[in-house]
């Protein structure tokens, strides 16, 4: 079976100054598949969602999205044309609301919706989220949970086709967690695709059809989680290579 | 509602006010008083609708005085009619405000407010360097408008006063209230939510620069005379930043209360206690900023 592919990043290097955070990163995500991301502190991954995102430009490389060359767009254009991402350090907008929060995201993003549509969009989507007993709350002041799942649903008010989320396990309870996996499993099933940067494990195995391991800002390995937590080169990220100093 | 039916009763007194100086004693002084209020509530309403994006300008003397000499010259050496010199002013103030927001609004807090500083300063110096159109520091005089009738000068204030409360209102309902909120809390996530932020601030820039750019053709066409130290004052853009401060900031009210406020404290204080009161002035700021950072109207609002 033929899959079509969505985004394509082909050799994507990022320097910053003499430091090289991501160097000749090449990924395929196949429309309605959920690739993981995964790599030891500082292997280049947020950077990567970055150069995806268009926060910074890349250094070398290209990306391709629905067969379009992307690399010299900026950032709200990627975003209207259908890439969604959230942050690992959550931002939400101070002086604004959970409901303003996705509101904007619903006025500016893909279908740029006129401001009663937008209202009407984000009620729908806290509903959706989880978080419309907090749509009065000012983003911040959410407990963890929330702020992430503000994350996602600021996000996913800009209608993206592809989803880009940067940890949004981390700090999660077991329970939360478990709701997380459900919910990215329902933006999949909606039809987005989605890149995921995680650390934990379990939730990996469950959700990604595929797997790539950065480490020092290059890819190490990819394929199906089963063979790559096999992989020595793995192992040796994670667990450190036998040596002796 | 009570907001409601507060503003459009503010506004029905401002707009009877000369009404009501008419039978004051001294009403000549009142007059003078209340358009120069106005004129620095709209300063303060252009200063504070760009700051809502995040960018915090010293450019308002530098496009007040730009405004003021335009009109002056279109004026007085070319023989132009008031109206056109000031359309042909803001035209200028808007390509002027373009090229500068394009060149310096991806710079933040402390450089843009720097950068905008110094083009303040680069005009002035530029109009007192310039002798042969500007007559340099001497000044320049030219004709007033509606022969130096205040009442009429007023009501054109106003109604200047009524379009600008109406811009930074519509600002605040629409969709740009999210975009510039959003800008100003965090750029990159703007960006990334789709939100062009360049083109948003420069828009905003240019419509700020040409109000102030217009109160600077007022300015010429009240007083008939300017000189470069009083029109590229940098005090103006002070005082409409304080103003914005005093009355509580990213919002309609804020900059008017500020204004209102501020201007009668500093006419009260000029005239009783004279050089000394930039002292207490400056004073009410600090205290201000320290313990009301939400400008008066925070007191109130808190209640
Ligand atoms: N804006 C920046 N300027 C300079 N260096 C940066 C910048 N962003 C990231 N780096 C560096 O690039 C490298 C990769 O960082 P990145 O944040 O992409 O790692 P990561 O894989 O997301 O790590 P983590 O698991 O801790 O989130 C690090 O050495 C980091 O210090
Ligand atoms: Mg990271």
């Amino acid at each position: 079976m033929a899959e079509k592919i969505i985004l394509e990043t082909r050799g994507i290097t990022k320097y910053f100054g003499g430091l090289r955070a991501v160097y000749n990163i090449s990924l395929k995500l196949n429309e309605k598949n959920i690739l993981a991301i995964i790599g030891p502190n500082g292997a280049g991954k947020t950077t990567t969602f970055n150069l995806i995102s268009g926060v910074f430009p890349v250094s070398s490389g290209n990306i391709i999205f629905e067969g379009k060359d992307i690399t010299k767009t900026n950032p709200a254009e990627r975003c209207h044309l259908g890439i969604g991402r959230t942050f690992q350090i959550m931002q939400p907008f101070e002086d604004m609301s959970v409901l303003e929060n996705i509101t904007t995201g619903a006025l500016f993003g893909r279908h740029k919706y006129s401001l009663k549509e937008a209202k009407q969009k984000s009620l729908e989507i806290a509903k959706r989220f989880g978080l419309f007993e907090y749509k009065d709350f000012v983003g911040s002041k959410l407990p963890l949970a929330y702020r992430k799942k503000l994350e996602i649903a600021r996000a996913y008010a800009t209608s993206p086709k592809v989803m880009l989320l940067d940890e949004v396990m981390e700090g999660l309870n077991p329970a939360e967690a478990r709701e997380m996996i459900e919910t990215i499993f329902s933006l999949r099933d909606e039809g987005i695709s989605i890149i995921m940067i995680d650390h934990i494990m379990f939730t990996i195995k469950e959700l990604a059809d595929w797997v790539i391991v950065m480490n020092y800002g290059e890819k190490l390995t990819e394929g199906k989680y089963d063979d790559v937590v096999k992989s020595k080169e793995v192992i040796e990220a994670y667990l450190g290579k036998e040596e002796t100093c | 509602m009570k907001k409601k039916i507060l503003s459009y009763l503010g506004i029905f007194i401002v707009a009877i006010f000369p009404l009501i100086a008419y039978f004051m004693p001294g009403t000549k002084y009142f007059l003078q008083v209340s358009i120069d209020i106005l004129m620095y509530t709209i300063l303060a309403l252009s200063w504070d609708m760009l700051v809502r994006t995040g960018q915090a300008s010293f450019a308002i003397p530098g496009f007040y005085g730009l405004g003021a000499y335009v009109a002056a010259i279109f004026t007085k050496t070319l023989g132009f009619p008031i109206i056109f010199s000031i359309i042909i002013a803001l035209l200028i103030s808007s390509i002027v405000a373009w090229l500068l927001g394009y060149l310096t609004l991806r710079l933040k807090g402390m450089y843009f407010a720097i950068a905008t500083l110094a083009f303040s300063l680069i005009l002035m110096t530029l109009v007192i360097q310039l002798k042969d159109i500007t007559h340099g520091s001497e000044g320049i005089s030219t004709i007033t408008m509606f022969a130096g009738n205040k009442y009429m000068i007023y009501y054109l204030i106003f109604i200047t006063f009524v379009i600008v409360i109406g811009i930074s209102e519509y600002i605040q309902r629409s969709k740009y209230w999210y975009s510039f909120t959003a800008i100003r809390t965090n750029e990159q996530v703007a960006k990334v939510m789709g939100i062009n932020t360049v083109r948003q601030k420069v828009v905003m820039f240019v419509i700020s620069a040409m109000i102030a750019s217009l109160i600077g053709t007022y300015e010429t066409f009240i007083a008939g005379f300017i000189e470069p130290h009083s029109v590229f004052n940098l005090s103006i853009g002070v005082m409409a930043l304080a103003m914005v401060i005093f009355g509580g900031i990213y919002s309609t009210i804020g900059p008017i209360v500020g204004a209102v406020i501020l201007k009668i404290i500093d006419e009260i204080l000029s005239t009783t206690i004279g050089l000394g009161y930039m002292i207490v002035y400056g004073l009410i700021i600090v205290i201000t900023i320290l313990y009301l950072p939400k400008g008066v109207l925070g007191i109130w609002q808190k209640k």
